[in-house]
């Protein structure tokens, strides 16, 4: 009984994850659709959130199993035969570096914002965050813990090899690639963004202090400014503060001292080139891992483990007579060159066998198959 | 499984495990005091009433529904109405089935009729006119349309075992077990004591019925109709109703013919016959 509600609650867990785990990947694609086609700030805080708390689901579900596989004594079986290390990538490097800096940031507001600006350089934590936001992609590699193959262990276990070699060395090669673009030399869309801001500063017209019309004429020719203040006085700004509070969030705009002025970048555009980049990273590693489990499972399945089953049926059941289905363009496979010889060679020696055994060869009850029918009170 | 291969399993289960088994059904809370030999007749007897009361609606329906016996009339004067004839059938029928030999031998006869193998294949036969359908009108010679053939074809099938209650009783001999084959000789035996036995039924469908019992490699001159009731009796002996077919695994009478085409020479098919079924069945996904 008590081993029966273990189970109960162990699929009813095991559900919750496999369900948190399609939830997040949508999540994963809003979160950086809503950027690319501009959904207002208040989405897209309610989807950062989010993002957060799968990360805190994710992070206690690799501690409990981590807890369990220390509890056990099987802590080198859970990291490195039972994907561990994906449910780690997957869920705490995720909640120190991406979800959980950005709602710190969304917690402190602006004006922490603006401090944290001041005091530590902003961009290389946006870089950093962006760059880990990379790993979001080994999600995807979750589900295949989770959907089983029932008829076939091997099947499952090297369709599942496969694809998470495949997808994780792609993350890694994003991941690494992202990592090393700035030493290498490639710009980002970042740097491009820096080097447009630094010519903008420096291109204020001479004496625009001293006369507003001239700052705000400059301003609005160049539509990544949205606001200028000299001497703590908004000189200029392109929307009002109701617009802003709706659009823009701690992430959406970039914050430039010098001298007395202070200058308000639209970081929107980057931020979308770089949401386009991790939703076709996102889409790659989508299609990939869709391809192993619709195209590469069932080929497997077809020239590998169906054979095996049937002839394995054939060799354990006394009366289990089916040959194996050979695909002619796939005849010349080791597998199907035995499956041709259990068809042509044992299934019709077991027939005869069978019927000159006459009594016992056609018997497939066995005694463990009584169960307790026979148990005396 | 159907009643009939539940029964044999029971049976055969209940034999090689007997040892393990005679300390647990000796105890008192079973049959207590009783030797082994008793225990299994009171066991055999009581499987074979529940088979024979499951069986019977069946037997009864592959007569009266399924099977049309006015063919009767074309091949001789017969008097007798066909319910009678059919009462006196199932009699005989019902006779078979209190030999336990012939029970065993009845599983396929009473498969394939059940599950309308005759009327599965036979119909694709008359369809393709190829080599049965040339042994049945041209060699053999029946001056029957198709559903009589399927009809005669039937009944063949449902007396086929009936070889077996004549068998060393009768002193014709011993059956081959296993292959469920008779020696031509002993069905030559078997025929007579059948024809005085049924003088219903024409020469015709007892020959054809016992017949289906020899190999065609011994004799090459036996009649089609029971060249094909031997194949679709042994196929109806292995068939399994409710079989599920694994992904990558034949089709169950396609496997079922595959092998019986390389085994052909030992159960004493015609492999001809048999390549035309499977072909058959290969085409039909069956």
């Amino acid at each position: 009984m008590v081993e029966k509600n273990m189970k109960k609650k162990g699929s009813f867990l095991e559900s919750l994850v496999m369900t948190a785990i399609f939830l997040v990947l949508v999540q994963t694609f809003l979160e950086d659709w809503s950027v690319v086609v501009g959904w207002s700030w208040g989405i897209r805080r309610i989807l950062t959130v989010t993002g957060f708390g799968f990360d805190v689901f994710f992070t206690l579900e690799f501690l409990i199993r981590l807890y369990f596989a220390v509890y056990r004594g099987r802590v080198k079986d859970y990291i490195f035969h039972e994907r561990g290390w994906i449910d780690f990538l997957a869920s705490v490097p995720l909640l120190l570096l991406n979800s959980g800096p950005s709602v710190l940031t969304l917690w402190a507001g602006e004006t922490a914002a603006f401090a944290l600006g001041g005091s530590l350089n902003v961009l290389k934590v946006v870089k950093a965050i962006r760059i880990a936001r990379i790993l979001r992609l080994l999600r995807t590699l979750k589900i295949f813990k989770h959907i089983k193959n029932a008829e076939s262990v091997m099947a499952q276990r090297h369709v599942t090899k496969v694809a998470t070699i495949a997808t994780s060395m792609l993350v890694f090669g994003l991941f690494l690639f992202t990592l090393l673009s700035a030493p290498l030399g490639f710009p980002s869309a970042e740097d491009l963004f820096n080097a447009e801001k630094e010519t903008i500063i420096r291109n204020i017209p001479p004496g625009a202090e001293k006369n507003p019309e001239v700052i705000k004429n400059y301003a609005a020719t160049e539509e990544s400014l949205l606001l200028i203040k000299y001497r703590g006085q908004t000189v200029y700004t392109r929307y009002d503060n109701h617009y802003y509070d709706q659009w823009y969030g701690p992430g959406d705009y970039d914050y430039t001292l010098q001298d007395s002025w202070e200058f308000f970048f639209d970081n929107s555009q980057v931020a979308a080139v770089n949401a386009k980049m991790n939703l076709m990273f996102f889409f790659i590693v989508v299609v990939l891992v869709l391809a192993y489990l619709l195209l590469y499972g069932p080929h497997f399945a077809l020239t590998i483990s169906d054979p095996i089953h049937v002839m394995r049926r054939g060799l354990e059941e006394q009366s289990y007579n089916l040959e194996v289905k050979i695909p002619q363009r796939y005849k010349d496979d080791d597998v199907y060159r035995l499956s041709a010889l259990y068809n042509e060679v044992y299934l019709p020696l077991k027939d005869r066998t069978r019927e000159q055994d006459g009594q016992t060869g056609s018997l497939d009850l066995k005694m463990e198959d009584l169960g307790n029918l026979f148990d005396q009170e | 499984m159907t009643p009939l291969q539940k029964e044999e399993q029971i049976l055969q289960f209940l034999k090689v495990n007997a040892a393990q088994l005679y300390p647990t059904l000796a105890s008192p809370a079973f049959f207590p005091g009783k030797s082994w030999n008793e225990i299994i007749s009171i066991l055999q007897n009581m499987v074979a009433l529940n088979t024979n009361n499951a069986i019977e609606p069946g037997i009864q329906k592959i007569l009266s529904e399924n099977m049309d016996l006015s063919f009767i009339q074309l091949i001789r004067q017969q008097n007798m109405p066909q319910d009678q004839l059919k009462k006196k059938i199932y009699e005989f029928v019902s006779s078979i089935l209190s030999k336990q030999e012939a029970r065993f031998e009845f599983v396929g006869s009473y498969n394939a009729l059940a599950y309308r193998f005759v009327d599965k294949y036979l119909e694709e036969i008359f369809d393709r006119k190829q080599y049965t359908h040339f042994e049945l009108t041209k060699v053999q010679r029946l001056k029957l349309g198709k559903d009589a053939v399927k009809d005669m074809i039937r009944l063949s099938i449902l007396l086929k075992p009936a070889v077996f209650l004549l068998a060393e009783s009768q002193g014709a001999g011993k059956i081959e077990s296993g292959r469920g084959l008779v020696q031509a000789a002993f069905a030559e035996k078997a025929l007579q004591v059948m024809k005085q036995k049924f003088v219903v039924l024409p020469d015709e469908v007892l020959a054809s019925a016992v017949h289906a019992n020899v190999s065609f490699q011994e004799n090459p001159g036996l009649e089609a109709t029971s060249r094909i009731a031997s194949i679709l009796t042994s196929m109806g002996k292995a068939y399994k109703p409710d079989q599920q077919i694994d992904r990558g695994a034949d089709t169950a009478d396609k496997s079922w013919l595959s092998i019986a085409r390389k085994n052909f020479r030992y159960y004493g098919f015609d492999i001809k016959m048999i390549d035309e079924c499977y072909m058959i069945a290969a085409e039909n996904g069956w």
